[in-house]
C-alpha cells in the first residue's frame, strides 16, 4: 500500500515531538537551574544556631564511634569527626575513642 | 487533510532519529546516564563543600585539646579558660564536654550542655536538660516513641529523652545526645572540673593561625589546636577528591562518553551516502548542517537536560539520605541532608558542556565533511 502524502513519513507527529521535546527540555532546564539559582534555604538556620550554641566544629556526616559501629570496614581510619586530616591518623590515635566496659 | 509543517527541518530532523529508533533511546540513555552520574558525583562533592562551610561559619575560631603519651586527655577547665584569656587576641572562651558513647542503636557522641538552652536562640522550644534528662538527635532512636535510653561509656546511664530534635538539625547532631555536664562527665569517665577540649573565639578570623603558636607556649601541657578554617576546610577541600570517588567516577565515565563519541563518529560516517543523496536531489551544504545540527540537538539536549535534573534531584531533594548510606558509612538512619545549592548551576554547565560537546563535535564533524565532498562520489561508495 502507498501511503499518501500527508502520512508518507509522519513529518507532521513528527514536527509535534519535537515541538513536545523541546518546550519539555526548555521547562526542566527551566525549573533546574531556576531552582539552583533562586531557591532558599530555610533549614540552614537551625544548623548555624546549633553549631553558634554548642560550638560544634564538626559535621555529623558519619556515624560516631565509627571505629567500633564498623569493626569489618575496610578503612578505619576514615572518621572526619575525630580529625581533619582524612586517612592519615586513624581514629583511635586522634582522640574521644572511649571503649565502653564489657 | 494536508498537515502544515511549521519547521520542516524539525520534522525532518525528528523523522530521521526515529528511523533507528533503537539507536536514538541507547545514545539517549547512555547520554542521561552518563550526565547524571558524573553530575551526581561533581554535585553531591561542591553542594557538601559549600554547605559545611556555611555552617561552620560561626564554629570557634580555635579548639584546644590536651594530648599525652595516651593519646586525647580531659583538660583542668578553669585553668585552661584563665590561660587562655590571658593570650592576646582571645575574646573568649569555654569548654566543652563531649564524647563517645554506646546508645541504643550504636555509638553515639554525647555533649554536656553547661547553659540553659532557653537562652541559647534556638529557634525551637527545647526544655532545659536537668540531671537525668537528655535531648537526642533525630539518629538516635529508630523508636521515637521510646522516653528513656541507656548510654553506656566508662559508666553506664539511663536518662529519660525529654525531646528528639527536628531532622533538619541532622547534619550538625544526628547521633548527638544532649546531657546534663554531670550526666555527661559520668559517663565518659571525666572528673568533675575538667572537659573534654577548649573553644576559643578570636576576633578576626585570620588571627586565629597567628594566635597557635602563643597558645602552644602558654599551655604547661601539650596540646592540639584546630582552627575553624582547617575544620572546614576538610569540606571545602572536596569530600570526593580526597576520598577518590571523583577520580573513581570520571575515570570510567570518561571512558563511556569516548564509547558515545565514537560511535555517534561512526554511525555518522556509515550514514555518509545520505548526504550524498540529499545533495543530489539539490540540498545544499547549509541545508545539510542544519538538518544534523537538529538531529545532534534533539538527539543530545533532552538526554543531558535529563541527566542533569537526575542529578540534581539525587543531590538537592530535601532530605536525602542516599549518601550516608552509600558514601559515608551508615548501615541504618542515615542523616538526611538539606544541601545548598549555590554555586550548583555553574557545575550543572560544566557537565553539560563536558559531555555534550564532544558528542556534537562527533555528529557533525563527519556530516560537514560528507557535504564538501562530491555527491558522485559518496553516493559511488555505498551503490557501487
Amino acid at each position: 500500500m502507498i501511503p499518501s502524502p500527508g502520512q508518507a513519513d509522519r513529518l507532521g507527529i513528527c514536527n509535534g515531538i519535537g515541538i513536545f521535546i523541546l518546550i519539555a527540555a526548555i521547562l526542566v532546564a527551566g525549573m533546574v537551574f531556576g531552582d539552583a539559582l533562586l531557591r532558599s534555604y530555610p533549614h540552614q538556620d537551625v544548623r548555624v544556631q546549633l553549631v553558634r550554641t554548642f560550638g560544634f566544629n564538626r559535621l555529623t556526616l558519619v556515624p560516631s564511634g565509627r571505629a567500633r559501629r564498623l569493626a569489618d570496614a575496610p578503612n578505619q581510619a576514615l572518621d572526619w569527626r575525630y580529625d581533619p586530616r582524612l586517612v592519615r591518623i586513624p581514629p583511635g590515635m586522634a582522640d574521644l575513642i572511649l571503649t565502653p566496659p564489657d | 487533510m494536508k498537515i502544515r509543517l511549521s519547521y520542516p527541518f524539525l520534522a525532518w530532523s525528528i523523522r530521521d532519529i526515529f528511523r533507528q529508533p533503537l539507536v536514538a533511546i541507547l545514545l539517549f540513555l547512555s547520554l542521561a546516564s552518563l550526565v547524571a552520574l558524573l553530575g551526581t558525583v561533581l554535585l553531591l562533592s561542591q553542594s557538601l563543600a559549600g554547605t559545611a562551610e556555611r555552617i561552620l561559619k560561626d564554629a570557634p575560631s580555635i579548639v584546644i585539646r590536651k594530648v599525652g603519651a595516651g593519646g586525647w586527655a580531659p583538660l583542668p577547665a578553669r585553668e585552661s579558660i584563665r590561660i587562655a584569656k590571658s593570650v592576646p587576641g582571645v575574646i573568649g572562651a569555654r569548654t566543652r564536654i563531649w564524647g563517645t558513647a554506646s546508645g541504643p542503636e550504636g555509638p553515639v557522641t554525647v555533649y554536656g550542655v553547661d547553659q540553659p538552652l532557653k537562652t541559647a536562640g534556638l529557634p525551637e522550644n527545647l526544655p532545659s536538660i536537668s540531671a537525668g534528662q537528655a535531648i537526642v538527635g533525630p539518629g538516635v532512636m529508630a523508636n521515637a516513641e521510646a522516653d528513656r535510653i541507656i548510654l553506656t561509656g566508662i559508666k553506664s546511664l539511663a536518662v529519660k529523652v525529654t525531646a528528639v530534635l527536628d531532622s533538619r538539625s541532622s547534619m550538625v547532631i544526628h547521633d548527638g545526645v544532649l546531657l546534663h555536664p554531670d550526666d555527661a562527665r559520668n559517663i565518659l569517665g571525666i572528673a568533675s572540673g575538667y572537659a573534654t577540649d577548649l573553644i576559643l573565639e578570636v576576633f578576626h578570623e585570620s588571627e586565629a593561625e597567628a594566635l597557635l603558636p602563643d597558645l602552644t607556649q602558654a599551655f604547661p601541657w601539650p596540646v592540639r589546636l584546630i582552627t575553624r578554617r582547617e575544620a572546614a576546610g576538610m569540606y571545602s577541600a572536596g569530600l570526593a577528591r580526597r576520598s577518590g570517588l571523583t577520580y573513581m567516577m570520571l575515570v570510567p565515565a570518561l571512558l563511556a562518553l569516548a564509547f558515545i563519541v565514537v560511535g555517534a563518529f561512526r554511525n555518522q560516517s556509515a550514514r555518509r551516502y545520505e548526504v550524498g543523496l540529499y545533495k543530489a536531489l539539490g540540498w545544499t551544504t547549509t541545508d545539510i548542517f542544519r538538518l544534523q545540527l537538529l538531529k545532534a540537538l534533539f538527539g543530545g539536549i533532552p538526554a543531558v537536560v535529563c541527566g542533569l535534573a537526575v542529578a540534581y534531584g539525587l543531590v538537592r531533594w530535601p532530605g536525602v539520605s542516599w549518601p550516608g548510606y552509600l558514601l559515608l558509612g551508615w548501615q541504618k538512619h542515615a542523616p538526611v541532608l538539606h544541601l545548598d545549592a549555590t554555586g550548583a548551576s555553574w557545575v550543572l554547565i560544566e557537565i553539560a558542556v563536558l559531555v555534550f560537546l564532544p558528542y556534537l563535535a562527533a555528529t557533525l564533524w563527519p556530516a560537514i565533511e560528507a557535504a564538501t565532498t562530491d555527491p558522485q562520489d559518496l553516493l559511488e561508495k555505498e551503490f557501487i
